[in-house]
């Protein structure tokens, strides 16, 4: 352990003495102070702006920091025979890579310190007079499709699954509802999110109206009618301070939200996640903290595989290939969407299908098709999905990043780190210098 | 007398650089069978692309044999173990510029487990031995050729190893720092140490060596005691003292008597260089024959 930490320390002292922890200091202070400067109308969006540009710089910085540090470590010391004095030492090639992973997550830890403290500061100087918090945000337990009372149809009862799209279509007696059950914290000062990620138009009207209503213990307690325009998602909130925390805590916390058509001819895209309440103020801090923290796991993670890739590449080819698997964990997330969408489409309303995309998709589906859906699902499964630890629009919308997040996130970075730390491992072994 | 144990052995040594492919592009060292005793100083010879670094490098584990085995303190090579035992001085001194000469022999120090008083004790001794006491707190991108050769000697001497890799030890260093670094050699031997060297300058070797072996194109072509190889087996030198003209006279009526032949009073050593460059010249000599 202590010669990992000899090697660990040794690129402190090359971070620190080239100067190049210092540049990007620099750099970061000059974005951070003039972000407060910049031109915003409302006190509240200064705030926004000013947390908006302390995530994506330090978000910037440190991956910046985490590819390009690595990459030129040690191909540098290859090429410059460095490594030769150092292999005939005994420390063991493995444990050499772990002193050098441990100094660069420690000298960015270091700048993520001194960033983080001072985004923070600078957000609360900003802040003055305004509050910040953390909601809390609850998503449905479930989502079910419920046939109406219509002569035409048999009754429908059906639930979609997490993360697919599910469009209602068909006869407008058909209702989505989401329900949430064990809802109890503090409720009262609650809000509903709305958000249908796409409109079609089975007909030529370019607009529609929906109803939406919400439920505790069956008593209803918001009915609104809004209208929404074709292929623009609908982003609403419904306000639920009226429920009573009463009539909640007697219903062991159920609550449900329910969505109508009000016109045949429109179908919508709906998801489980689409209806999220928000409620219970938290720490702002402790979610800003969290937020960091959950960046700090990316910039592990990009550590790790540029050591990896610098174990057998070159300083330039070890950056292409971080940055590419940077952009590809930053799409997954949209091509997953994307495939769901392939492979999915209309089956939630089979009975009723008169949507004319799902025929059109099941008559196209070619072998073609079939390869790229092949191919697309291998690499959004293989490849890490990195949005997962940027969560900076919620902690910019005030919403609580949950604490599960972070464990979850901390397990799936540390799966990805093992696996690039064993391909670093297996090249670097039988490395001749 | 008993011979005393081998440190460093190969069996049939190998190494064949390969191209991407996997296909063997240059021999660099076929069939090197050698055996280097302890408290030995031992000279490895030959031109450029001779294999002399390869074989250093394979004994080192910095490089993996394609045939072949070699073991190192009675270790297969590249066992992390033997690292604690022994010293290696790179061919060229690459080391890290943005430290000085104290913080360098701290971090490989600390390589070896050395820490606190016993670390710092062996540093100031060692920068004391190379000569580098002024320059102990400049960084090493400010120091010369020579001075960086001194810090690679003294990283290889930290951990007080029992074998000794040198590889060119006296390339960059002027006639001064050459002897001392000769000196030095003589030194570690005294100390019981196993030294192996690899070098051009062959008036070095021939100043320090007790063995060499001359390498070729990847192979060993001749080895032994330096003053075996050195000595023109065919005359005989005789050395009298206090030897008067009519004692001559009769020394040379005798030796015309058992029809020997006096060439000359003094009689010549051989140098290293000739021998080697004789050496070479006949390999390749033997090599284009067969080949054409």
């Amino acid at each position: 352990m202590s010669k990992i930490l000899t090697v660990a320390k040794l690129v402190l002292q090359e971070s620190l003495r080239k100067k190049i922890l210092f540049v990007l200091g620099l750099f970061f202070l000059i974005l951070l102070v003039s972000s407060p400067f910049l031109d915003t109308v409302r006190q509240e969006d200064k705030v926004k702006l000013v947390e908006r540009i302390s995530f994506s710089s330090l978000a910037f910085f440190g991956i910046l920091a985490a590819i390009f540090l690595p990459a030129a470590s040690l191909p540098g010391e290859i090429e410059e025979k460095l490594i030769q004095a150092i292999m005939t030492k005994p420390i063991g090639r493995l444990n050499f890579l772990l002193g050098k992973i441990l100094g660069f997550v420690l000298i960015i830890g270091f700048l993520f310190i001194l960033m983080g403290t001072l985004s923070w500061a600078l957000i609360q100087i900003t802040a003055k007079g305004t509050e910040l918090s953390a909601k809390r945000s609850f998503s449905a337990q479930h989502l079910t499709f419920i046939g109406g009372d219509s002569d035409k149809i048999k009754p429908l009862e059906k639930t979609v699954q997490e993360g697919k799209i599910a469009w209602l279509v068909g006869t407008q007696d058909i209702k989505a509802v989401w329900s949430w059950e064990k809802l109890n914290r503090s409720l009262t000062k609650g809000e509903a999110t709305f958000r249908v990620i796409n409109t079609l138009p089975a007909g030529g009207a370019e607009s529609t109206k929906l109803e939406i209503r919400g439920f505790s213990l069956q008593k209803m307690i918001q009915d609104q009618r809004i209208v929404v325009k074709s292929d623009k998602p609908i982003n609403f909130a419904i306000d639920i301070k009226d429920i009573n925390p009463k009539d909640l805590a007697e219903s062991r916390g159920e609550f449900q939200i329910e969505v109508q058509r009000l016109d045949k001819d429109y179908a919508i895209g709906l998801k489980k996640d689409a209806v999220k309440i928000l409620a219970s103020p938290g720490s702002f801090n402790l979610n800003f903290l969290k937020g960091i923290l959950l960046l700090f796991f990316e910039v592990i993670l990009m550590v790790v595989i540029t050591v990896a890739g610098s174990t057998f590449l070159s300083s330039a080819v070890t950056i292409s290939l971080s940055l590419f698997i940077y952009l590809s964990g930053h799409m997954i997330e949209f091509l997953k969407t994307v495939l769901r969408t392939m492979t999915t489409t209309g089956i939630m309303s089979v009975p009723y299908s008169q949507n004319p995309l799902v025929e059109t998709v099941e008559k196209h589906s070619s072998r073609l098709m079939e390869v790229f859906t092949f191919f697309l699902h291998w690499f959004t499964t293989l490849f890490p999905n990195l949005k997962r630890f940027e969560v900076s629009s919620s902690i910019v919308a005030g919403i609580d990043v949950p604490s599960s997040l972070l464990t979850s996130s901390f397990i799936y970075m540390s799966v990805y780190a093992f696996i690039a730390l064993i391909v670093a491992y297996l090249f670097f072994r039988r490395k001749e210098f | 007398m008993t011979e005393k144990p081998a440190v460093v052995e190969t069996k049939n040594l190998t190494k064949a650089y390969t191209d991407f492919w996997g296909r063997p592009r240059v021999m660099a060292l076929c069939g090197l069978d050698l055996i280097i005793r302890q408290g030995e100083i031992f000279g490895l010879l030959g031109p450029n692309g001779s294999g002399k670094t390869t074989t250093i490098k394979l004994l080192l584990g910095l490089l993996f044999p394609t045939a072949g085995k070699a073991w190192i303190l009675g270790k297969p090579t590249g066992s992390v173990a033997i690292y604690q035992r022994i010293g290696f001085l790179p061919e060229e001194s690459y080391f890290y510029r943005f430290l000085n000469a104290e913080e360098t022999l701290f971090f490989y120090g600390q390589l070896f487990g050395l820490r606190g008083k016993v670390l710092r004790k062996k540093t100031d001794e060692l920068i004391e031995l190379v000569g580098l006491k002024e320059a102990r707190k400049r960084r090493l991108k400010e120091y010369s050729k020579g001075m960086a050769r001194r810090i690679g000697l003294a990283q290889a001497l930290i951990n007080d190893p029992e074998l000794i890799f040198l590889d060119e030890p006296t390339s960059g260093l002027d006639p001064i720092g050459s002897r001392e670094m000769k000196d030095l050699i003589l030194e570690l031997r005294r100390r019981g140490k196993t030294v192996i060297l690899s070098s051009h300058f062959l008036a070095d070797v021939e100043d320090v060596c007790d063995r060499i072996a001359i390498l070729h194109r990847g192979k060993l072509i001749k080895s032994g005691e330096v003053k075996d190889l050195l000595t023109v087996k065919e005359i005989t030198q005789l050395e009298i003292k206090n030897l008067s003209q009519d004692g001559l006279k009769e020394i040379q009526a005798v030796i015309s008597k058992v029809k020997g032949e006096l060439s000359s009073i003094k009689h010549p050593t051989e140098t290293l260089e000739s021998l080697f460059l004789k050496t070479i010249e006949e390999h390749s000599h033997v090599e284009d024959t067969n080949g054409s």
